[in-house]
């Protein structure tokens, strides 16, 4: 007879190996690939150096860094409104209202990205509004830039916000905000010292999914961002499929990587710093 | 500290009526309960007093100068919620110097309070702990003592017993009692149990579907319940349909002396308590009935007895000693009936 912790181990086996073949295996074989380079034998930091000497990467990693930061900050500040607003309209408003929330979701971020080109473009609908209102002479141009790039991605991912934040509102209790009016807290003070430190567990769910999001995001980057605008990921596209300098692909998408598990490290750190007072 | 009076209240959602014309008013270091069945509009009462809820029509009047026009948080009235509604990140120091802070007082005047609050609800060395470490008698003293530190005009409190089980439920309302005479906060609660709200009140407001029905003394209310719904609510067991004769009573027939200002004619509900009914001797007796069922308690026993009264059997109460079965002879004092006004 075998243990039931042998048990769990062969019956888990299987998938272990599955896994292991179709992901760790390709990932690690692609990042050691980060370490060759086809000019030179064996181990080599080329790759390495070649990012550090490039422009270019330099500025996709800084705009990454920002386009994440940027994007997160913009779903925080119009999800807890979103959140609040959701949570207070009632039951009838609610399911109206949840559907235009998670339907999003479920079109193609292609489409999406589409839709954005229909209404940034030179001839869209916001430069003919500028236009007609005799705002600009001539149409702004917004497409394929950083600002695109910010607009789609945080359209994007507004819902994983506001649905984060939306859970821990509703587990507070309703009387909270009455309990701290009765003390004295004017409505906006009732909001900065109970609303948003009830929230923070969700803010950090929220965080966490809309920054890494953000920062690997691909076909919105592409379709709005273009070669005028590249991101890390759009990085790792040029040079795997038109450079074909697969080697360099790997070596960014190491960086990028590190760059995630830091800032999921980071988030951990917070949490449990802040989280402390809760649960 | 202030008086509180409400005066003609009506609170409407929509078409639904929650507070009909509720008028009532506790005196300056009162303690006053709202007392009904749930979904009679009580919490909706004690919530337009606090500013959560607008009045549809009428006034809350606070040393008898209308609020209607404050907001909540410059009411400067203490509320203790029936969930306690602690803040959960927060230190129970922090809790209850939530109030303090916002009045801007220094640290060291925050934290004086603090434990002078902490000391008086019987919780001296709990500072450090979060809400969801206390137990539930604990939160309650929390919740107390961060109304009362803020020195309010007027404590509202909805049900602060009903989440405590029985024990610590009797203990709590003595220490209730207490901390409300020590501070001689002007204090209105709210409750659906009619033994919490004699033990602890000077004024009792019985409510029932949105209407006010009475307003009184325990003893007044006890003695003299003005209609069939508060006897009935307050436990008087046998409640009948009768006339108004010139000197007394007459239920289905039956010609009983009693003491009442009623116009003779006039339709009236006659209630009595089961302990007010006596056995008599064959030839005292007033009526007779037939003992149809009956049940043991610990201290007495319960008989249901058809008579001639009613078409539903009237309850009869003996000490425990006394079983009765067959057909028995009843009496009742001209005293003990009371007149109510059909509702
Ligand atoms: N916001 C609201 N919208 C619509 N109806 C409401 C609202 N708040 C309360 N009511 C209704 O008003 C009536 C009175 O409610 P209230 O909360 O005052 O009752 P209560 O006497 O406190 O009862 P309980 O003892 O159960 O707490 C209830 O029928 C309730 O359904
Ligand atoms: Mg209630």
């Amino acid at each position: 007879m075998l243990s039931a912790t042998q048990r769990n181990w062969a019956l888990s086996l299987p998938a272990f190996v599955i896994v292991g073949l179709l992901a760790v295996v390709p990932a690690v074989m692609m990042l050691a690939s980060a370490f060759t380079s086809p000019d030179i034998e064996g181990f080599t930091l080329a790759n390495f150096e070649k990012l550090w000497n490039s422009k270019l990467a330099f500025q996709a990693f800084w705009r990454t860094i920002r386009v994440a930061i940027i994007v997160t900050l913009i779903t925080i500040v119009l999800g807890y409104p979103l959140a609040i607003g959701f949570l207070r309209a009632g039951p009838r408003m609610q399911s109206i209202l949840l559907p235009m929330l998670v339907f999003p979701l479920m079109v193609s971020v292609v489409v999406r990205a589409y839709g954005w080109i229909v209404v940034l473009s030179p001839s869209g609908i916001f430069n003919q509004v500028l236009l007609g209102l005799g705002i600009v002479a001539s149409p702004v141009d917004l497409l394929y830039s950083e600002t695109a790039v910010i607009l789609g991605e945080s359209q994007l991912l507004l819902p994983y916000m506001v649905l984060s934040l939306m859970a821990s509102l509703q587990k507070a209790e309703s009387n909270l905000e009455e309990a701290s009016m009765s003390l004295g807290a004017n409505p906006v003070t009732t909001f900065f010292r109970i609303v948003i430190p009830i929230s923070v567990p969700g803010l950090l769910t929220g965080t966490l999914l809309v920054f890494a999001l953000a920062l690997t995001a691909f076909a919105t980057p592409l379709l709005l961002g273009g070669g005028r605008a590249p991101l890390l990921t759009t990085l790792i596209y040029s040079f795997a499929f038109t450079t074909f300098d697969w080697s360099a692909a790997a070596a960014v998408g190491l960086v990028l990587v590190i760059l995630a598990l830091a800032f999921v490290w980071l988030q951990r750190w917070v949490g449990q710093k802040v989280m402390k007072s809760y649960e | 500290m202030s008086s509180v009076e409400v005066r003609n209240l009506v609170k409407k959602y929509g078409d639904f009526t929650a507070v009909r014309d509720a008028s009532f008013r506790a005196e300056t270091g009162s303690l006053i309960s709202i007392l009904g069945p749930s979904g009679c509009g009580k919490t909706t009462t004690l919530r337009a007093i606090a500013g959560f809820e607008t009045a549809t029509s009428g006034d809350i009047l606070l040393d008898d100068k209308p609020v209607n026009d404050i907001p909540p948080w410059r009411r400067n009235i203490g509320i203790v919620f029936q969930s306690y509604a602690l803040f959960p990140f927060m230190t129970v120091a922090d809790n209850v110097g939530y109030g303090l802070k916002m009045r801007k007082m220094d640290r060291d005047q925050i934290a004086r309070k603090t434990d002078d609050a902490l000391n008086r609800v019987g919780l001296p060395d709990s500072h450090l702990k979060y809400p969801r470490q206390l137990s539930g008698g604990q939160r309650q003293r929390v919740a107390l003592a961060r109304a009362l530190v803020i020195e309010p005009a007027v404590m509202l409190l909805d049900e602060p017993l009903s989440a405590l089980d029985a024990k610590l439920r009797d203990e709590m309302r003595f220490e209730l009692k207490r901390i409300q005479r020590q501070s001689g906060v002007t204090t209105l609660l709210v409750t659906h149990d009619q033994e919490e709200a004699f033990t602890l009140s000077d004024q009792i407001v019985v409510m029932n579907n949105a209407v006010v029905k009475q307003v009184g003394s325990p003893r007044e209310i006890w003695d003299n319940p003005n209609c069939a719904f508060v006897a009935d609510f307050i436990g008087i067991e046998n409640i009948l349909p009768a006339e108004r004769t010139t000197n007394g009573v007459r239920i289905a027939g039956h010609d009983f002396a009693a003491l009442s200002d009623a116009a003779p004619g006039s339709d009236i509900m006659a209630a009595f308590r089961s302990s007010d009914l006596e056995l008599a001797g064959d030839e005292a007796g007033q009526f007779a009935g037939q003992v149809v069922g009956e049940a043991y308690t610990g201290n007495y026993n319960v008989y249901q007895v058809q008579t001639g009264l009613s078409e539903a059997p009237i309850i009869l109460k003996t000490g425990k000693s006394q079983r009765l079965s067959g057909t028995i002879n009843l009496k009742l004092a001209p005293d003990r009936i009371k007149i109510l006004e059909r509702d």
